[in-house]
């Protein structure tokens, strides 16, 4: 939901509960305003009617015009005395010109007269109808807010886009942002001090993400890269320790330290790749046809296969070519590959199954019956099983590659087989 | 023999210069271009092993620098930096072999014994150990003049074994080289030892003076 419908949508909200209390309170106010000035009237033509027939002069006609009419009856003294002597109400009653039923205010009074007889006076004046007012209020008022809500979300739209423009401006930066790349500075000549100070911060922030994401892409680099010399020189002391007369046994150790080296040195070559396809420094990309690199990786694992017992097919449904860099398309299906082996069964009767569609590559191999951690199984150093001699990279190198090659990479477990599949999609 | 080291790491620069004179090489070094420059303009050496990286600047000048000269020596490039950019440009530029640190150093010895043999003779010489001669471009092996029928397979092992004489070879190394980069991580080594056995057969049946020999079950060396 975007500020400005958010904003709208709790104005509007809070718009039709203020002028639903306000259009109540209004029709009582309204209500009471209007009784009163009826009983006023109603009061003074009473007076008028009672002072003119204990006068004995002529009272007025009923028919007179006003809409008023009135009789007076003679009532008991008992009823005099369990009666009000003023009394008004609201009755509906049924007017005989109109031929209809119309709510009328009626006023009784009690009073004596020069002989000393109760009599009783009762005017009835047609009043307004409170269902019509209260229909016509609650259509104005409807009216009200809805011309309320449009000029609001009229003038909101047009307010907030004006006032918060440079704050979308900054989002539209934000998205641009990569922290790969040296971003450009924030273009967003502001007047508001929020804004500028998001400006400023969201700058300084950004510069120093970057700043820090090359400080430590370096530090990897160069670290691998240091120690593949003392690595090498430690490997080769050891080999000219192998050409001496040893023992069994003191052979024996050197040869296994020599294997934990080779294994750290395997490992910092990895990391020294890894960092190498972060940096971009594979540039160049040619079309790739991927069953012809399928193939090829076959060919050169054709006797790990037979060792490991596993069963390879490639079912190939079309020509699947993605342009790309050639060493590091190669690697990516290696490790695919090797991955699929290494990781199969280990009693045999293993199953390696390489589906090339048009849009996706997938490895799928038997292997340990359970599911892996799909979110961490791309991380660097993830070992699943703690397989001794595996570097823990091999996947987090692949999910690298398919990152700067426009590819993904997926993971599922299904009908007992780990796949990985690689989706080759359109370039945006 | 004599071999310039241009290596600016003192350690490496040790290992290896010890390691060579074991070889029975004459070992000069160079830590800097411009050292190794003074030294291609006044010596000859039968083969350079050139680091790139140096502290004055890239090996790949001295690779120029010796192709201005018109020098025939031959140049390995040994390198931590291990892109194939500078390996393209390392060879383009008339380097013989590119070897990436970290390195065996039978590895070495037998890139060296290869260059330097391609060098001087033109490629096309039989390689000799005692009795036993091999022409690398005829695959063809013979013990005392007498022809060796070898598997392919037999063949390589061999060939493999008398470039790195007398040096340790480990199984998986011997797997890798011999049957491709997968087999590193191979589980058993059978295959290895069924075919290193019918060499050894077919060795000792000819009469050869040479013998491959089992390291304690961790490798082999040919003696």
């Amino acid at each position: 939901m975007t500020l400005t419908s958010r904003i709208i949508r709790r104005v509007s909200a809070f718009l039709f509960v203020i002028l639903t209390l306000w259009s109540v309170l209004f029709y009582l106010v309204m209500m009471d305003e209007i009784t009163d000035e009826v009983d006023d009237a109603i009061d003074l033509y009473a007076e008028n009617v009672i002072t003119r027939y204990l006068a004995g002069k002529e009272l007025p006609d009923t028919d007179n015009g006003t809409n008023n009419s009135y009789h007076i009856n003679r009532v008991t003294e008992e009823y005099a005395r369990t009666h009000p002597h003023f009394s008004y109400t609201d009755e509906t009653l049924y007017i005989a010109d109109k031929h209809e039923a119309e709510p009328a205010r009626v006023m009784k009074t009690i009073f004596r007269n020069s002989i000393g007889e109760w009599m009783e006076l009762t005017v009835i004046t047609p009043t307004i109808e409170k269902k019509d007012l209260m229909e016509s209020i609650a259509y104005w008022i409807l009216g009200l807010y809805l011309a309320v809500v449009i000029t609001i979300i009229v003038v909101n739209a047009w307010v907030i886009r004006r006032s918060m423009r440079p704050l979308y401006r900054l989002l539209g930066w934000l998205d641009r942002y990569n922290i790969n790349e040296q971003a450009d500075p924030i273009d967003n000549p502001t007047t508001v001090t929020e804004f500028q100070t998001l400006n400023d911060a969201i700058q300084r922030f950004s510069q120093r993400n970057h700043e820090l994401f090359e400080q430590q892409k370096r530090f990897i680099g160069d670290a691998s890269h240091e120690l593949q010399t003392p690595i090498a020189i430690c490997l080769n002391r050891l080999e000219m320790l192998c050409d001496t007369d040893l023992g069994e046994e003191q052979m024996g150790e050197v040869i296994k330290t020599l294997q934990t080296l080779e294994h750290m040195s395997e490992l910092n070559r990895s990391l020294l790749l890894l960092s190498k396809i972060d940096n971009h420094q594979y540039l160049d990309t040619v079309p790739v046809d991927m069953a012809a690199l399928v193939h090829q990786t076959q060919n050169e694992y054709r006797r790990m296969a037979a060792e490991r017992k596993v069963k390879v097919t490639i079912e190939e449904t079309c020509h699947l070519v993605w342009t790309m860099n050639p060493t590091l398309a190669k690697i990516l299906v290696h490790n695919l590959y090797r991955n699929a082996l290494v990781h199969n069964l280990a009693e045999g009767d293993g199953e390696l199954h390489i589906y090339i569609g048009t849009r996706e590559m997938a490895f799928s191999n038997t292997g340990a019956p359970v599911a892996l951690d799909e979110e961490h199984i791309f991380d660097r150093f993830y070992k699943e099983g703690g397989r001794e001699g595996s570097s823990g990279l091999g996947l987090a190198i692949v999910k690298a590659i398919c990152d700067t090659s426009d590819l993904s990479v997926g993971y599922d477990f299904v009908e007992r087989k780990h796949r990985f599949v690689v989706g080759f999609f359109k370039r945006s | 023999m004599k071999i310039l080291l241009v290596e600016d790491e003192p350690a490496l620069q040790e290992v290896v210069r010890t390691s060579l004179e074991k070889e029975r090489y004459v070992v000069e070094v160079a830590d800097t271009c411009l050292a190794a420059m003074r030294k291609v303009n006044a010596y000859a050496y039968d083969c350079i092993l050139l680091d790139i990286m140096l502290p004055d600047g890239s090996g790949l000048q001295l690779l120029e620098h010796l192709k201005k000269l018109q020098k025939q020596e031959s140049v390995i490039i040994i390198s931590a930096k291990d892109s194939l950019d500078d390996k393209v440009a390392g060879l383009e530029l008339g380097a013989d072999d590119y070897l990436p640190k970290p390195f065996h150093l039978a590895e070495l010895h037998a890139r060296i014994r290869s260059v330097i043999r391609r060098g001087q003779r033109g490629g096309d010489l039989n390689i000799s150990i005692e009795n036993l001669t091999i022409n690398p471009d005829k695959h063809h092996v013979s013990v005392n003049g007498q022809v060796l029928d070898l598997g392919r397979k037999e063949y390589d092992i061999l060939l493999y074994f008398v470039n790195r004489r007398g040096h340790l070879v480990k199984k998986e190394v011997l797997a890798e080289a011999v049957w491709g980069d997968d087999m590193d991580q191979a589980d058993n080594y059978d295959f290895i030892y069924a075919q290193l056995k019918n060499l050894r057969r077919k060795l000792s049946a000819a009469g050869a003076e040479v013998e491959i020999k089992t390291v304690y079950g961790f490798g082999y060396k040919l003696i």
